[in-house]
């Protein structure tokens, strides 16, 4: 709260640090939701600003879920713009994603790249706010009542919501098996 | 692999998801563990999508392709101070447009001023039209001032040696001339250039205004043996030496009706049009401000009337 209190008054390195701190979760969230590196640094790069703009409308709670909720948002506008003006694929090649992890083997990290990529798949196919809510709980650990104040649905929706996209995702993740490590697939007896 | 397939209903997908979120109340959790017990494909489902969520949970971070910091030179100044220039900015924006609304209603009064005057000059006639203490020469100037076709109609016989042009007189001298029934009537002048009224002193006014006439009307004068007044008049009226017309002029004789009525001769009335000028010269001093305040709407208008001549209006001439 005292980054936060500093950046209020003016102080823009209080709020860079703040930034530094998080643009690692917002990033990925906006990457999650949108699927692409591009877009979802724009997404980052917007939220941050309008964080700055607004940071006199943040007075209480979680400053993380605040955050997240403007991602969201940005998220949801990208999305919207894609759909007023669907854009034609120029082959061009997206930002190199690279991992956050320690120095791994070249097989992990292809592994890893496997992964990720299907599960990236599954989640392009589910709707809007069942990605959200997934992503949210599932990937970057929020609890109900969090993915509740970033939403601003009720807490029985975003169980709901939550229940519905992991349902499909299994159900992807099981047909998508041959794509999956072998220590990630569904079969496999319990460890 | 679906919930059909494990025999399931929606509502224990809800369960099952809330179980491993460790989401339920503690009676539902010990009813579904008995359930979960007793029925392999429930105990199944839930073994699936615990592993979905640990892949989920495996997903890989990814690493922000930069820092999104924000640059200190443009985000240097506090939110609250990017707040208040963008009030700021809206508050000039509303008071710069009702500004620019209140001048676009002025101009308007001005244009439809215009031609309200116009039309009333149109039916009143010629002098109606001259600014007050306003003093004109003859010329043909880009400003002009043109007299109505009744005036022009009424003076389509030729001008007599000393005609007074009735743009200089005031309306009470023109109506006291025009009961005078020695005096010839008023020509209408065609056109007129309205000098500043900082001019109004200098001595070669006067004598653009009152010199010609003078000339123009020496061989009328000699044919009707002038008075000995003319001589003197004329030499005020044109100076030699450059000296103060006004000045020189101010030792003339006043304007007396009853000698005009009597004289009804042409230097009578080059009398009274160089009383009638000097006098312009000494009274328009109080009447400047009638020409400072006139000049810019006249002129304005006479902007506005030649823009619309250009443009094919069909607005009525003043």
């Amino acid at each position: 709260m005292a980054l936060i209190q500093q950046a209020r008054q003016g102080r823009i390195e209080a709020f860079n640090t703040l930034v530094l701190a998080h643009q690692a979760r917002v990033y990925n969230l906006a990457y999650r939701l949108l699927g692409e590196p591009d877009p979802a640094a724009d997404a980052t790069q917007e939220t941050f600003i309008a964080a700055y703009n607004n940071l006199h409308q943040f007075h209480e709670g979680s400053f993380v879920a605040w955050l997240m909720r403007i991602a969201t948002n940005a998220c949801y506008d990208e999305l919207r713009r894609r759909q007023r003006r669907p854009t034609l694929s120029l082959d061009q090649p997206d930002t190199e994603i690279q991992w956050i992890s320690p120095a791994e083997s070249p097989e992990n990290a292809a592994q890893r790249a496997e992964l990720s990529r299907a599960i990236q798949a599954c989640l392009d196919a589910l709707p809007i706010d069942q990605r959200t809510a997934a992503v949210l709980c599932d990937v970057q650990g929020h609890d109900y009542q969090e993915i509740a104040t970033i939403t601003g649905a009720s807490l029985g929706t975003v169980k709901s919501r939550i229940s519905r996209a992991r349902e499909r995702l299994r159900a992807c993740l099981r047909s998508a098996e041959e794509l999956l490590p072998d220590a990630y697939r569904l079969n496999q007896k319990k460890p | 692999m679906s919930l059909r397939m494990f025999g399931l209903l929606p509502t224990d997908a809800d369960l099952l998801s809330a179980y491993l979120d460790n989401a339920l109340p503690a009676s539902e959790r010990a009813a579904l563990e008995r359930r979960l017990t007793a029925d392999p494909n429930l105990r199944t489902a839930l073994d699936e999508l615990q592993r979905t969520l640990v892949i989920l949970r495996a997903a890989p971070q990814l690493a922000p392709p930069r820092d999104f910091t924000l640059d200190p030179a443009r985000y240097g100044r506090s939110p609250a101070t990017l707040r208040a220039s963008r009030t700021n900015a809206r508050v000039w924006l509303r008071w710069s447009a009702a500004i620019a609304a209140i001048a676009l209603i002025a101009l308007v009064g001005v244009i439809v001023r215009g031609i309200n005057n116009s039309r009333q000059s149109t039916s009143s006639g010629a002098i109606a039209i001259v600014p007050t203490g306003m003093l004109l020469t003859s010329s043909t100037t880009p400003l002009t001032i043109s007299t109505n076709s009744l005036a022009a109609k009424r003076t389509e016989s030729p001008t007599l040696p000393g005609v007074i042009p009735s743009t200089v007189m005031s309306p009470t001298l023109v109506q006291k001339l025009a009961a005078s029934p020695a005096l010839p009537v008023a020509p209408a002048v065609s056109t007129f250039r309205a000098l500043p009224a900082t001019q109004n002193t200098q001595p070669n006014v006067l004598q653009a205004t009152v010199a010609p006439l003078i000339d123009a009307q020496s061989t009328s004068a000699q044919a009707t043996k002038a008075p000995p007044t003319q001589a003197p008049l004329a030499a005020a009226a044109a100076p030699p030496d450059g000296q103060s017309a006004a000045a020189q002029s101010a030792g003339a004789q006043p304007f007396a009706p009853a000698t005009m009525s009597s004289a009804a001769t042409p230097p009578a009335a080059r009398l009274y049009a160089a009383t009638l000028s000097a006098t312009a010269n000494t009274a328009d001093s109080a009447n400047n401000n009638a020409v400072a305040i006139d000049s810019p709407l006249q002129a304005l208008w006479s902007l506005i009337r030649r823009l619309l001549n250009l443009l094919g209006s069909g607005l009525p001439s003043g």
